[in-house]
């Protein structure tokens, strides 16, 4: 909006009154002032004036609103990450030793299996999982029945063309210083020692070489199963 | 005004202190409800409140010291009576005897100015007696405590257009006064 000139000439005039510029200058109203100007005074006190009842009424209105405003810094709800940091250490801990208390049952359970001291569905079950012997395997014959020289009519090694070398659809779980067969164990088997990879079934106290029953010839796809009692010469 | 602890009271406020908060609208509430009595007197509870959730809104991002903090409440309060006045405008004005009694403007009678000292509520009746320029003028600049530049770009004037304004309404004041027989 432009300034006009006599407007500017009457805002210096009216500015010059040192009442009213005191007053716009927040300043106290001046006692010199003139009469006619000290209700004016009086009414500004009173625009001035501290806060009545009714003008701080609104106050818990304006207070729930700044509350919910967006962007409020509020405590943190305890969120269900945080109600189960505190578990976490424990169950961490839980969870190690019910691994570790794992591993040992099944150390022990391997153990006794390879010893065949488990009743006997729980030992198939073994020979099955892992592999260690079988029940039957007690009552198998003895190292002598399966002597080195006894072959079967499929050659040399007493066993059928295109078996695998070792004859055993299973590998043996332990070397055997005793001779003692395998569970895959044909006739042929006893002259041959366990092969050391077998080792890497979990050893058992048969290693010390504490004799057995005899085997009695596990039934495998390879090996004919049955020992041959006709000696055949590998002519 | 809070003075010297305005800084800290409003970053307190805008960190989130209820308390800090309160102070904050303790001090500006009555000066600005005084002040939407004069501009817009039927509508004044209203546009307050209005005010002030526009102000908690954006109080995070407010920068500024007490004088620009007062300057933004009384823009927003002004802005807001502006709308409520357009909104008005559109709605069918109704008789007087449909408008609720403590919607009346009020005005004290001159009995009432020489038997008592003037109030709080009579002086902001009188200032709303004022043209509407004269009024908005010393309520900004006596009430709101806001200078004359900050008050000549809030209601779009120029500085001299604002003290022209300023001294005219209180010499008019003065004249209503000497007219009612008001003896101090």
């Amino acid at each position: 909006m432009p300034n006009f000139p006599w407007l500017r000439r009457r805002d210096a005039s009216e500015t010059a009154d040192p009442s009213l510029a005191a007053v716009l200058a927040w300043a106290q109203f001046p006692e010199s002032s003139a009469p006619e100007m000290r209700p004016v005074g009086e009414i500004l006190a009173a625009l001035t004036a501290g806060p009545a009842d009714d003008e701080l009424a609104g106050e818990a209105a304006v207070l729930a609103a700044y509350r919910s405003r967006p962007g409020v810094p509020r405590p943190a709800p305890r969120t269900h990450r945080q109600t189960r940091c505190p578990l976490f250490p424990l169950l961490s801990a839980k969870a190690a030793a019910t691994a570790a208390a794992a591993v040992i049952s099944f150390g022990a359970f391997a153990t006794a299996a390879y010893a065949r001291a488990l009743p006997a569905p729980v030992q198939q079950l073994a020979h099955v999982i892992i592999g260690a012997p079988t029940a039957e395997d007690k009552s198998a014959t003895s190292p002598a029945s399966d002597s080195p020289g006894a072959t079967g009519p499929n050659g040399a090694t007493g066993q059928p063309a295109g078996a695998s070398p070792t004859g055993r659809a299973h590998p043996s779980p332990t070397p055997r210083a005793t001779g003692q067969p395998s569970t895959q164990s044909t006739p042929q088997d006893s002259s041959q020692p366990s092969t050391p990879q077998d080792s890497g079934q979990p050893s058992t106290p048969q290693d010390s070489g504490t004799p057995t029953p005899t085997h009695k010839p596990h039934p495998t796809p390879h090996g004919t199963g049955k020992p041959t009692h006709t000696p055949h010469g590998n002519g | 005004m809070i003075g010297e602890g305005f800084a800290a009271v409003l970053a307190a406020a805008q960190q989130g202190s209820e308390a800090a908060f309160s102070r904050l609208w303790r001090d500006g509430n009555p000066p600005l409800l005084r002040y939407v009595r004069v501009v817009a007197p039927e509508m004044a509870e209203d546009v307050a409140a209005e005010t002030w959730l526009q102000v908690v809104r954006g109080l995070a991002g407010f920068q500024g010291d007490e004088r620009a903090w007062r300057a933004w409440l009384f823009t927003t309060a002004r802005r807001r009576a502006i709308d409520y006045g357009r909104h008005r405008a559109r709605r069918p004005a109704g008789a007087l005897d449909e408008v609720p009694p403590g919607l009346l403007p009020v005005t004290p009678d001159a009995a009432d100015l020489a038997i008592e000292r003037i109030g709080t509520r009579s002086a902001v009746a009188l200032l709303a007696g004022l043209p509407t320029t004269q009024a908005e003028v010393i309520m900004l600049r006596v009430v709101a405590g806001l200078d004359t530049e900050t008050v000549a770009q809030l209601v779009g004037r120029s500085p001299g257009a604002v003290r022209v304004a300023a001294h005219r309404g209180l010499r008019r004041l003065a004249e209503i006064v000497t007219e009612a027989g008001v003896t101090l």
